[in-house]
């Protein structure tokens, strides 16, 4: 039978309190568990205090899909290319906040692919607009006075035409 | 049948309670879905199936409730009662929710949103059970916050973000130009790019950096760059660079030992450094570099 089905199982509760069971072999893939793991403190369920359950639930169903083994070289190729989709299809988040949530968790819980991933995400929604379609975006506040802001364009004006 | 109404655990953030006087205050939250459930009736038995929120569904929502602070009530427990809605949805049809003072920790309880994706309104809310505690420091944040609903619904989560976190999204936009022009955003975002680790440029653009470099920003930006490139461990490939010049800066030793040396590597071609002795802090090979590479 698979080995998986034999994995010890992890349980981590997000801030809100929802605990997930997850395998330890995909849990891994955060080195900040598998520190927790590795030092012993894993035999009660884990907290993760700046995780919300939403955002939990995202980030297992990822490292979830990664941890899947492709059984032989043919398999391999399909694999990644399903991979690929299947990250292309993650990161299209119906909230713009989950996506910040999701980097924070990555970081938190230091999943370097996830972090690689989102951050992406962002500097791809960001890199083909000017200034004023980013703060837009993202609700950023202007707290330039207009000299101050003509000020820091001429410092770089070279950036900005 | 099968239903067309369901509930939504909430995850509930206060932001504001401001006092409307007559022992009554107002409480304003945030209610941020959590998680979803089907709810069907059978036997007379309400039945809750967990699923994923739909697009739809996955919107955050403000609510405010008015509290009457009810004297003769020992346990002080508060019953609120939903007065406003923002969201203009009319499938929202139905929302409750206790508080309790603990002294000084408010708990919110038992609140519920329901759904109806229909105009059903016959069935029995009482079994669904959400809670969210809002700790000392939750509250008098959200006493500090003055915003109004508009601006927290259209919260600013980018700036928010560490600066290690804005720092892996900059250094991964395509060109580092687009990194420098996230400076006039706002101030929060003035000086972060100046510690973005890699370099990604072009050479037409090179040209007005060093054309550029008297001013204050580049020099910084300059001086992070050349740390990182001729940091043995860096990773960043500049192989067209063919000209480069500082006129004001600090640089470490470390750094400039290792350009002196990259200077006679076979797989630069670095035709010409400037250093500038004025201004450097650096001081002994410093001045070697300036005699021996300035022409």
């Amino acid at each position: 039978m698979s080995s998986s089905s034999s994995s010890k199982m992890i349980e981590l509760r997000s801030s809100d309190g929802e605990t997930f069971h997850v395998e330890e072999t995909v849990v891994l893939q955060s080195e900040t568990i598998k520190q927790m793991i590795d030092d012993d403190c894993a035999n009660a369920a884990i907290p993760l205090p700046n995780v919300t359950s939403m955002t939990l639930a995202k980030v297992i169903e990822y490292i979830k899909k990664h941890a899947e083994k492709p059984k032989d070289d043919d398999d391999k190729k399909v694999a990644e290319e399903d991979l690929k989709k299947f990250d292309a299809e993650f990161v299209k988040v119906d909230q713009e906040s989950m996506l910040f949530d999701l980097v924070r968790a990555a970081n938190y819980l230091n999943i370097k692919s996830l972090l690689d991933l989102t951050c992406q995400a962002v500097a791809d929604s960001i890199k083909d607009l000017s200034v004023e379609e980013v703060r837009k975006k993202f609700n950023i506040q202007n707290d330039f006075t207009p000299e101050e802001e003509a000020k820091v364009r001429k410092e770089n004006a070279w950036a900005f035409d | 049948m099968p239903a067309l109404l369901f509930c939504l655990l909430c995850d509930i953030r206060c932001f504001d309670s401001p006092r409307v006087g007559n022992g009554q205050s107002r409480i304003m939250a945030r209610a941020i879905p959590m998680a979803i459930f089907d709810m069907s009736e059978e036997d007379e038995e309400v039945i809750f199936k967990r699923r994923r929120l739909s697009s739809k569904e996955a919107v955050s929502f403000v609510r405010s409730w008015i509290v009457s602070d009810d004297d003769d009530d020992d346990d002080e427990v508060i019953t609120l009662q939903q007065s406003d809605s923002i969201l203009e949805d009319e499938d929202v049809f139905e929302a409750e929710a206790e508080v309790v003072d603990n002294g000084g920790e408010i708990e919110v309880q038992n609140q519920m949103t329901i759904f109806s994706s229909e105009d059903e309104e016959e069935f029995d809310n009482e079994a669904a059970i959400v809670h969210a505690v809002l700790t000392d420091s939750q509250v008098s944040d959200a006493n500090h916050l003055n915003e109004n609903m508009e601006e927290e619904e259209g919260k600013d989560r980018i700036s928010a973000l560490p600066d290690c976190l804005i720092l892996e999204i900059l250094s991964r936009l395509p060109k580092t130009k687009e990194a420098i022009k996230t400076s006039s955003l706002s101030k929060r975002w003035q000086y972060v790019w100046t510690s973005v680790p890699n370099l990604r440029i072009r050479v037409a653009d090179l040209i007005f950096v060093t054309w550029n470099l008297s001013s204050q920003f580049s020099i910084l930006l300059i001086t992070n760059w050349l740390a990182a490139f001729f940091d043995p461990i860096g990773a960043i490939s500049w192989n067209n660079l063919t000209s480069l010049s500082i006129s004001r800066g600090k640089l470490n030793e470390v750094v400039i030992q290792n350009i002196l040396e990259l200077r006679y590597g076979d797989n630069m071609f670095l035709g010409e450094i400037r250093l500038q002795a004025k201004g450097f802090t650096c001081p002994s090979n410093l001045k070697y570099a300036d005699s021996e590479y300035t022409d």
